[in-house]
């Protein structure tokens, strides 16, 4: 009777507590139709499970302190081995409560993921920058992603290099870039604002400035935003692709942005402003430009600037075409430089 | 003989270095006569020099002294006189040594060893985590120090400490005179240092960075230490794989009269789990380095995606081990709680057989879990849900065995010793641990909270606040019986509450840091949680310091301890009824087995008898 008494009030204490961590909400901010869902199974689970751990910390505590020996005490405890129904329910009944939260687990990742999408991007991991591709249209190589509020987006998360993990904790959602394979995550923005992004895989020396906030960020904040304002975006990026287009040094331009150079290298021409590396406008000046800039990329160790750490990626040599990297070196050493 | 002549670390010293320079000098001829250019690879030659290095020390310390001989229809006369078992003075323990009590004890020496050092390198870069900014590591120096502390806590402290405290107290619990293999045995404690050796030494070619889950491709494009990471692995996981085997066939076959299955110890029960996860799982990481190993050494592409190898598959393997692995660590552990709360309550244990089959439950339960480590990696999307349905169902049989604690300390006689407080803070510890397990098997929640500080949160309270726990109680019951006295119980209590105030301190606010938006493996993070950070490693250098206690403690007891006596707690299983420190052959006489090994709370009651003593009671039925 006294255990049973003891339970129940441990239970209720648990839940309780529960309900004041819900209450007080240890998530950021919810900006995504996923996020509402899951906090929602994160509240139940909270709840019920505080519940348990009340149970058995109330039996425990009163345990110890009723049962503890004290001076002089005589007494032996009684030789139970078992109670075969005890045991019957406290497997039962923790049975039921893992099948009902994995029954709502299961609701909530059904919600997150319905319905079709009415926007495509993709998302690029590299070292160390995020950039994104809007396939439908036509536009590469954003290095700030703009979305449109209340739309589903499908993500469609790559690696140019090893493995990051794509994660926005406003919208609760996040999926590794894994190199081979495209990974799709669904995330339907609710609120028009700036969110940071977060690289949670560890990708290298710059995996903590991968994720926008920390010193020295390199990836921009994500922007939501309404639908007019997202066209005159799209309008805005489209024209300044055109024009891209038309420069001379284009071709060489899509190789940087491609291989990821601009997030650690300024250069004029790609209007880059890295600064983890040296600046590369001035390199024509250099006696053997072409090929001190070829050997520069396909073994940066071989020279390296004074005052910058040898940290530059050493798999350029493997991850260029031997004609992207032509085209970049001339560019880069001055021979189409206007 | 002379010392450098003898089976010894002595031998060691010259064989060793001898053994790697002949190999590599071998390679460099092939390789000048083949005339492969450059003729010098450095990372061929460190994988071939490791490896001969290896075959070298072990030589050098005298495992093949028998088995050559052996091989070659010699005399083997080291088999025949015993002059390898037990330790007569402190040498012995510096020796090639086949008694399992000797082993036990190195194998528990080395792993602590490890285990601070590994603390050690957790306090390094929690100084650095300590305030935003780069303050005093580089972020190389800092993934080195992170890899190295996940690497040598998994697998130089938490997998091998059970084999360790399994080899002194389980022979002694079965009645056995040792394990099943002896030989096998001391080979499988001389690959543990050596396995922590190669990990250290990776140092000094540039430390591996890639965590201790060692993910291609970044871990085949890492720094050279990145091939001792695997090589390493491969040494303790040989280790592993001997020990258990060792375990299996000791547990089934050397068993005293009348010790029937349902009469073995639970500490028993838990280690014929965990040796049958160990030789089934194990295998799985030793596939998975070896091929990221070929991938960086010899050009293989398993794992390359530019060749059309796929990274994901590593990681399915890789968890195919390392969920099991997670019950390696904890499994044994949960066998220790069995004793020291049965014996310090004075009252048997609370649903043996309920305990007993959830360990068998936990260990086949676990091999279909292993892709909840993968939920947010992309891999195929429909395997999410079952894997979910699976990680929950272990909550289940967990939960029996939490339950069944709870029964067996309820109306018992607390005995409230440090042994007794660390058993029952780990229930409240492992209990949050188990929570937020449960929370992170649903989908939806892991999309938000994989690789944040709050899985590095719930790692620690079950690692931490569950195993190590475990492993404390393990060591302050057992202590007496190894050295014959009583470590200090106040400085084991300050000890204790240390622990726990700080471990609670170190790892809770880690979970609030996830939930806002901290990944894990990070040498800097957003200035917004600044103060959570700085708070962490304030608890967590008060949890190392706490550690001293510890090491005082177990120094100064082993001499200046109280007498233990034979039987300092009143427990009932074997290891009681011999003599503190037991004798160098365990039992003279081999004990009977009557009864059950919690008799707790009937007058007069035994486990087992030694033959000569008439039987004071009639044997229990076997069905108890």
């Amino acid at each position: 009777m006294r255990l049973v008494i003891l339970g129940i009030v441990g239970t209720v204490v648990g839940l309780i507590a529960g309900i004041g961590i819900v209450a007080i909400g240890f998530m950021p901010e919810q900006a995504s139709e996923q996020a509402v869902n899951t906090d929602r199974v994160f509240e139940i689970m909270v709840i019920v499970t505080c519940g348990i751990a009340g149970l058995v910390t109330a039996i425990l505590v009163a345990a110890l302190y009723l049962y503890r020996e004290r001076r002089g005490e005589t007494r032996v405890a009684p030789p139970v081995h078992g109670h075969h129904g005890l045991e019957v329910i406290w497997t039962a009944i923790p049975a039921v409560i893992v099948i009902i939260l994995t029954g709502i687990s299961w609701q909530a990742l059904n919600e997150n993921e319905s319905g079709d999408a009415g926007l495509t991007v993709n998302v690029w991991g590299q070292q160390f920058d995020w950039t994104y591709d809007y396939p439908d249209l036509q536009l590469e190589n954003v290095h700030q992603l703009v979305v449109p509020v209340n739309t589903k987006i499908d993500f469609e998360v790559q690696s140019k290099d090893v493995i990051h993990g794509w994660w926005v904790p406003a919208w609760r959602q996040q999926i590794n870039a894994t190199p081979g394979q495209v990974n799709k995550l669904r995330v339907t923005p609710t609120k028009i604002g700036d969110y940071k992004v977060v690289c949670t895989f560890i990708c290298g020396s710059g995996h903590p400035v991968m994720g926008t906030n920390v010193q020295g960020s390199i990836p921009a904040r994500i922007k939501v935003v309404s639908q007019a304002d997202y066209d005159a975006f799209i309008a805005k990026a489209q024209e300044v692709a055109k024009k891209a287009a038309a420069n001379p040094n284009a071709a060489a331009v899509k190789v940087f942005a491609t291989a990821g150079c601009g997030a650690c290298h300024a250069w004029g021409p790609a209007n880059s402003n890295g600064a983890i590396g040296p600046a590369l406008d001035a390199l024509a000046s250099h006696p053997d430009a072409e090929n001190f800039v070829r050997q520069s990329i396909v073994d940066p160790g071989a020279e390296v600037e004074a005052g910058y750490p040898n940290q530059m990626p050493k798999d350029f040599k493997s991850k260029l075409s031997p004609e992207d990297l032509d085209v970049l070196v001339k560019a880069l050493a001055g021979g189409t430089h206007q | 003989m002379n010392v450098f002549l003898r089976p010894n670390l002595a031998r060691c010293l010259w064989v060793t270095p001898l053994t790697s320079l002949i190999f590599m000098s071998l390679t460099l001829a092939i390789r000048h006569w083949v005339g492969m250019t450059p003729i010098f690879d450095s990372q061929q030659m460190l994988t071939i020099g490791y490896i001969a290095g290896i075959f070298g020390f072990l030589i050098g310390i005298g495992a093949f002294d028998t088995w050559f001989p052996w091989m070659i229809g010699g005399p083997t006369p080291l088999h025949e006189d015993h002059s390898q078992h037990g330790a007569y003075s402190w040498r012995d323990y510096f020796r090639f040594n086949t008694d399992h009590k000797v082993i036990g004890l190195q194998y528990v020496a080395t792993t602590f060893i490890a285990f601070f050092v590994g603390g050690m390198f957790a306090e390094i870069f929690r100084a650095e985590l300590a305030h935003p900014g780069q303050d005093f590591i580089s972020t190389q120096q800092y993934n080195g120090f992170m890899s190295q502390h996940g690497t040598l806590m998994i697998f130089t402290f938490l997998v091998p400490i059970f084999a360790g405290l399994g080899n002194f107290v389980i022979p002694l619990m079965l009645g056995a005179p040792d394990m099943a293999f002896p030989r096998l045995n001391a080979l499988s404690f001389w690959l543990l240092p050596l396995a922590l050796l190669i990990f250290l030494s990776s140092f000094l070619v540039g430390s591996f960075e890639a965590g201790w889950t060692g993910y291609p491709p970044f871990s085949t494009e890492g720094p050279m230490g990145e091939t001792l990471f695997e090589l390493g692995i491969q040494i303790a996981g040989a280790s592993s794989i001997a020990t258990a085997v060792n375990f299996l066939v000791t547990i089934i076959t050397m068993r005293a009269p009348g010790m029937t299955m349902f009469r073995m110890p639970l500490l028993v029960w838990a280690n014929l789990a965990t040796s049958a996860l160990v030789v089934a799982a194990t295998p799985f990481i030793a596939g998975a380095q070896f091929m990221t190993m070929f991938d960086r050494v010899i050009g293989t592409a398993f794992f390359v995606p530019s060749l059309g190898g796929n990274p994901l598959a590593y990681q399915h393997v890789f968890w195919f081990y390392s969920h099991p692995a997670v019950y390696i660590m904890i499994l044994p552990g949960f066998g220790i709680i069995s004793e020291v709360l049965s014996v310090m309550s004075r009252k048997p244990i609370f649903g043996y057989r309920a305990i007993a089959f959830s360990s068998a439950g936990i260990a086949v339960l676990g091999f279909s879990v292993w892709a909840h480590h993968m939920f947010a990696s992309g891999m195929e999307p429909w395997l999410r849900v079952p894997m979910m349905i699976s990680t929950m169902l272990i909550a289940i049989p967990t939960g029996i065995k939490i339950f069944s604690w709870l029964g067996t300390i309820w109306e018992g006689v607390l005995q409230m010793n440090t042994a007794m407080l660390f058993a029952t803070g780990f229930i409240f510890t492992f209990v949050i641990g188990g929570v937020t397990g449960i929370w992170l098997a649903s989908v939806p929640f892991t999309y938000h909270v994989h690789d944040t500080y709050f899985v590095v949160a719930h790692f620690h309270y079950v690692l931490f606040g569950g195993s190590v726990m475990t492993v404390f109680a393990g060591v302050y019951f057992w202590y007496p019986k190894v050295f014959g006295r009583m470590l200090n119980e106040r400085l084991g209590k300050l000890h204790f509450w240390s622990t726990m105030v700080f471990s609670n301190a170190t790892f809770f606010p880690m979970h609030w840091l996830g939930l806002e938006g901290m990944p894990r493996r990070v040498a800097d993070y957003d200035p917004a949680f600044e103060n959570w950070n700085t708070f962490i490693s304030i608890s967590a250098f008060c949890l190392g310091a706490g550690m001293l206690f510890f090491v005082y403690n177990v120094i100064h007891s082993a001499r200046y301890g109280k007498i233990a006596g034979d039987n300092p707690w009143g427990g009932m299983t074997l290891e009681w009824m011999v003599s503190s420190p037991p004798p160098i052959f365990n039992f003279e006489i081999p004990p009977r087995v009557i009864g059950g090994p919690y008799r707790y709370g009937e007058p007069g009651a035994k486990h087992a008898i030694f033959p000569e003593e008439p039987a004071t009671t009639k044997p229990e039925p076997a069905h108890v």
